[in-house]
């Protein structure tokens, strides 16, 4: 994993513990829950949340992405990494 | 599909032989056992039965077939299935069908030539949907072929329009073709991206058994549809007091419990062939908002709105703000909903419906909606929610959602805006109130609120998990052994009055109220069936289109005033698949002279369309059969005996009136034998109601009087004018009866009330006791053994077809034999000289 990659992880990480799953121990997050089926991400949460990411990476993301890719805390690295190469 | 999932998801990579043995062995006594229970409690129809049998013996071979072969293995199961439960044309036409539309979205063409010849397509099935009898395929193919394509072939096109890693054509056929599907027109909308990457997205035997589980679920949901529907219905017109409100209100909202099941089997199905899908409903009875609602229940729908529209909306909004953006956003999703409610209807029924109950449904939900979502949008709002709230503040929320909730989907169902409003007023007239429940009937209602919060508290505790939680062996088996145990003879025996309803549940066919409706054909035009949820909806989908009423046809013909329709006589066609001939008297009979001839026993047969014979050839009917058995035995020694049939489809008692003193008579009929039905006093509130309604005049003063009574005008709404009348059906009902056997007497005949079951359940003893005592009280000899005539078999055995419970010709004989029997057995009361009869 490369440096960008882990400040991203961490970042989104960091996200989801601090507003979705506040006073959650953070090596509870698993990665590659979804965190749609969880109950965890509503579509007023993602919304939110692409708008953080939009803003905290400096990149524009697309609505299909939104729903296809803002699932679980791999896929949103992911999908960032690859927009912002 | 996930290529790490599929290595975790292959048991055989991981687990030893033995390990994969009795993992098997566990599965396949749970699925033996849940198929029996299917069985044994009739769920859902026998294809679904059948193809329940095959995706589990399916699930034997796909356990031990190597990962690369599944899939495969998976859609050739399926198309069987087609196969297995709509025949092998009409699965060809669907899969053939099918297999156009797919190409069109892969032609090395531009996205919008593509687009293009898809919505052209779609215009030209659109058409051959409006008019069936130009498509070269049966009618049975629509629903399942729109089914399959009308939403999922738009998930479809956006995936494979925004995948930059697009499915394999065995991923797309996989896709359409889900096995469960020839059993479900009405099927929960898959998306495709998450189809192919849940695809063995867990371990296998977790999969499966989250498939187990959620069977279990269905199954245990559609009965509960069941006891419901069966048992805790009321209809609009039976609504008096609170007590009948809140049991209306929360019975018709339960009845989606249907649907939920349905897709709760339909996803376990998959689940067995690897596709670790989400749930399809997540607990919506204990939703605590509109907008928690909204993500719980029907959950697919949501997140194909939510994909489709709300995303990309909300992307083109928000340059306006977020606030503006969210509502636009919310807004158009609910308008699209509302279009595509109907647009799902018109693939399914062949109609395009524009009804207020939606638009107003729709609107109010979608405000309902935005006003939640802008206080959800709210940070502080946000936070708080965030933090645990008192279990009484959440109980209270859920318990007002609820019952919001259920006052919505009450104006949904209803008929017009002024029966909704009659409902209400009705229900809450605590004047009107027969009586507060006894104290013993508190203790259930005690019982469902302890539940409810129970429930409530337990969604509240797993909220706070958010690893997912995978289904525990013990959980589902435990239910599937308790459900095989409630199967059992033995123990319905066993459990006295439980037991009694739970054989019901054993049983699939219309409630009381639908039957009702459903019987009265002659007012089929009239008829609003509630949404896509009910067993109604169900058998008029399944109805051919060419299964006209007797008015359509060259036999009938519709007239103006009073009697509504009347026979053409000298007639022969074929209707509803047999031969019906109209003699020129204008009855379904051989021909009569008018003068009886002498040494003759002449009967006079008066009903509806079961007397009619409708469904049945000229041979097979009551009339015809009970001619040919009193010939051939002679009671009172005549020398010739005739039966005339007078039955007319839709006629209701008080026109029986108007039959017996203008058509009868004329024949001189030493008996005139009424043939009832449970559901007379219903009908002649219904026929007076409509006759108000359409300014006709009522030619009978004591029906006139109920009605001035009860405050009828032309203007009321339909459903209002049937529900002032309830009160006074029955009274109506009495004074038809006494008004029939008095003209019957005058005419110089013995006037006989005959009970005929409906091909559709038992008549009950309340019923027997209401009606038949009226009938005796006006005078009719009174015949009640004829109710039991079908006793002897299967309800199924004896109706004309699965959409229309007029008994078929193995029925008519039956209560031939019955009628003859209880005549015989009255012999001195009915087969009487001429001089022995009363002369009035």
């Amino acid at each position: 994993m490369s440096r960008d990659e882990r400040s991203i992880r961490d970042t989104v990480r960091g996200y989801v513990l601090r507003e979705l799953l506040p006073g959650e121990k953070p090596e509870k997050l698993d990665d590659a829950l979804s965190l749609k089926e969880a109950g965890i991400l509503d579509s007023l949460s993602t919304l939110q949340f692409v708008s953080y990411v939009e803003e905290s990476f400096g990149i524009e993301l697309e609505p299909h992405e939104a729903s296809s890719a803002f699932d679980s805390v791999n896929e949103i690295v992911s999908l960032v990494v690859q927009k912002a190469s | 599909m996930n290529t790490d999932a599929q290595a975790s998801g292959n048991p055989g990579a991981e687990s030893p032989l033995l390990a994969r043995v009795s993992g098997f062995a566990l599965l396949a006594l749970q699925l033996g056992l849940l198929g029996w229970a299917i069985q044994r409690f009739g769920i859902e129809n026998d294809g679904f039965q059948q193809l329940a049998w095959l995706s589990f013996a399916g699930f034997a071979v796909h356990f031990w077939l190597p990962l690369r072969a599944r899939l495969a293995f998976f859609v050739a199961l399926s198309l069987s299935g087609f196969v297995l439960v709509l025949g092998p044309t009409n699965a060809a036409w669907i899969v053939g069908l099918g297999l156009g539309l797919i190409g069109l979205c892969h032609l090395p063409v531009p996205w919008s030539l593509r687009i293009g010849l898809l919505l052209t397509a779609a215009a030209g099935l659109s058409w051959l949907r409006i008019q069936p009898l130009l498509a070269p395929w049966s009618a049975a193919v629509w629903p399942i072929f729109s089914a399959v394509f009308m939403f999922r072939l738009i998930a479809y096109v956006y995936d494979l329009r925004h995948d930059k890693k697009p499915g394999t054509l065995l991923q797309g056929l996989a896709y359409f073709f889900l096995l469960p599907n020839p059993s479900f027109p009405l099927f929960p909308v898959v998306d495709y991206a998450t189809f192919r990457k849940t695809y063995y997205a867990a371990p296998a035997s977790e999969i499966y058994q989250r498939g187990v589980h959620w069977i279990v679920r269905g199954v245990v949901q559609l009965l509960l549809y069941r006891a419901v529907y069966y048992h805790a219905t009321l209809e609009p017109g039976e609504v008096q007091g609170p007590f009948a409100l809140l049991q209306y209100l929360v019975s018709n909202f339960l009845l989606y419990l249907r649907v939920s099941g349905q897709f709760h089997l339909i996803v376990g199905m998959l689940h067995l062939f690897g596709f670790h899908l989400p749930e399809t409903n997540n607990n919506y009875a204990l939703s605590s908002s509109f907008t928690d609602f909204w993500r719980r229940i029907n959950i697919y729908w949501k997140d194909f709105m939510l994909k489709v529209f709300y995303y990309p909306a909300f992307f083109k909004l928000r340059k306006r703000g977020n606030k503006q953006a969210l509502v636009g956003a919310t807004l158009f999703v609910f308008a699209v909903t509302w279009f595509l409610h109907s647009y799902q209807w018109f693939w399914l029924r062949g109609s395009f419906p524009v009804t207020w109950q939606d638009g107003l449904f729709w609107g109010v939900l979608a405000g309902l909606v935005v006003h939640g979502t802008l206080r959800e949008a709210d940070p502080a709002r946000r936070k708080k929610k965030q933090q645990r709230e008192p279990l009484w503040r959440r109980v209270l929320s859920t318990a007002g959602t609820f019952l919001a909730i259920c006052v919505l989907w009450s104006l949904w169902t209803s008929e017009t805006p002024a029966a909704w409003l009659a409902l209400f007023r009705a229900g809450l007239d605590w004047n009107g109130t027969p009586s507060v429940p006894a104290f013993s009937a508190w203790a259930p209602i005690a019982a469902v609120a302890a539940v409810f919060a129970g429930g409530v508290w337990a969604a509240r505790a797993a909220s706070r998990r958010f690893v997912p939680r995978f289904s525990a062996l013990a959980g589902p088996f435990a239910a599937i052994v308790l459900l095989c145990a409630l199967g059992t003879a033995t123990a319905q025996a066993r459990l006295g009055s439980a037991g009694a309803v739970l054989r019901t549940l054993g049983q699939s066919h219309l409630s009381d109220d639908d039957a009702a409706r459903f019987e009265r054909g002659y007012y089929e035009e009239l008829i609003d069936m509630d949404r896509f949820n009910s067993p109604l909806w169900e058998l008029y989908m399944n109805k051919p289109a060419s299964w006209p009423v007797i008015h359509e046809t060259p036999a009938g013909r519709s007239v103006r005033g009073w009697m509504k329709v009347e026979l053409v006589p000298s007639v022969s066609l074929t209707y509803h698949g047999a031969t019906l001939t109209t003699n020129s008297f204008a009855m379904r009979d051989r021909e009569y002279t008018l003068a009886k001839p002498p040494g003759t026993f002449r009967a006079a047969l008066l009903g509806s369309s079961h007397v009619m014979g409708s469904g049945v050839d000229d041979a097979h009917t009551l009339d015809a059969l009970l001619e040919a058995r009193l010939a051939a035995e002679r009671p009172g020694g005549y020398e010739n005996y005739e039966v005339l049939n007078f039955g007319v489809e839709g006629y209701t008692p008080p026109q029986q009136i108007d039959v017996l003193r203008d058509r009868a008579l004329r024949f001189a009929p030493d008996v005139v034998i009424y043939v009832a039905h449970s559901i007379d006093g219903r009908q002649v509130r219904n026929h007076v109601a409509l006759a108000t309604r359409m300014g006709i005049e009522i030619p009978y003063a004591f029906l006139r009087e109920p009605v001035k009574r009860a405050g009828l005008t032309v203007d009321d709404e339909r459903g209002v004018g049937e529900k002032r009348l309830e009160p006074y059906a029955m009274e109506m009902l009495g004074n038809v009866y006494a008004e029939l056997v008095r003209t019957a007497r005058a005419g110089g005949a013995v006037p006989i009330w005959l009970l005929i079951p409906t091909p559709k359940e038992e008549v009950t003893e309340a019923v027997l006791d209401e009606t038949a005592k009226r009938a005796a009280r006006a005078g009719f000899v009174t015949i009640t053994e004829t109710a039991a005539a079908y006793a002897q078999l299967p309800l199924e055995d004896i109706r004309v077809a699965e959409w229309d419970y007029h008994p078929n010709a193995r029925g008519h004989a039956l209560l031939a034999d019955a009628m003859y029997e209880a005549l015989a057995a009255r012999a001195t009361e009915v087969f009487r000289a001429p001089q022995q009869r009363p002369q009035e």
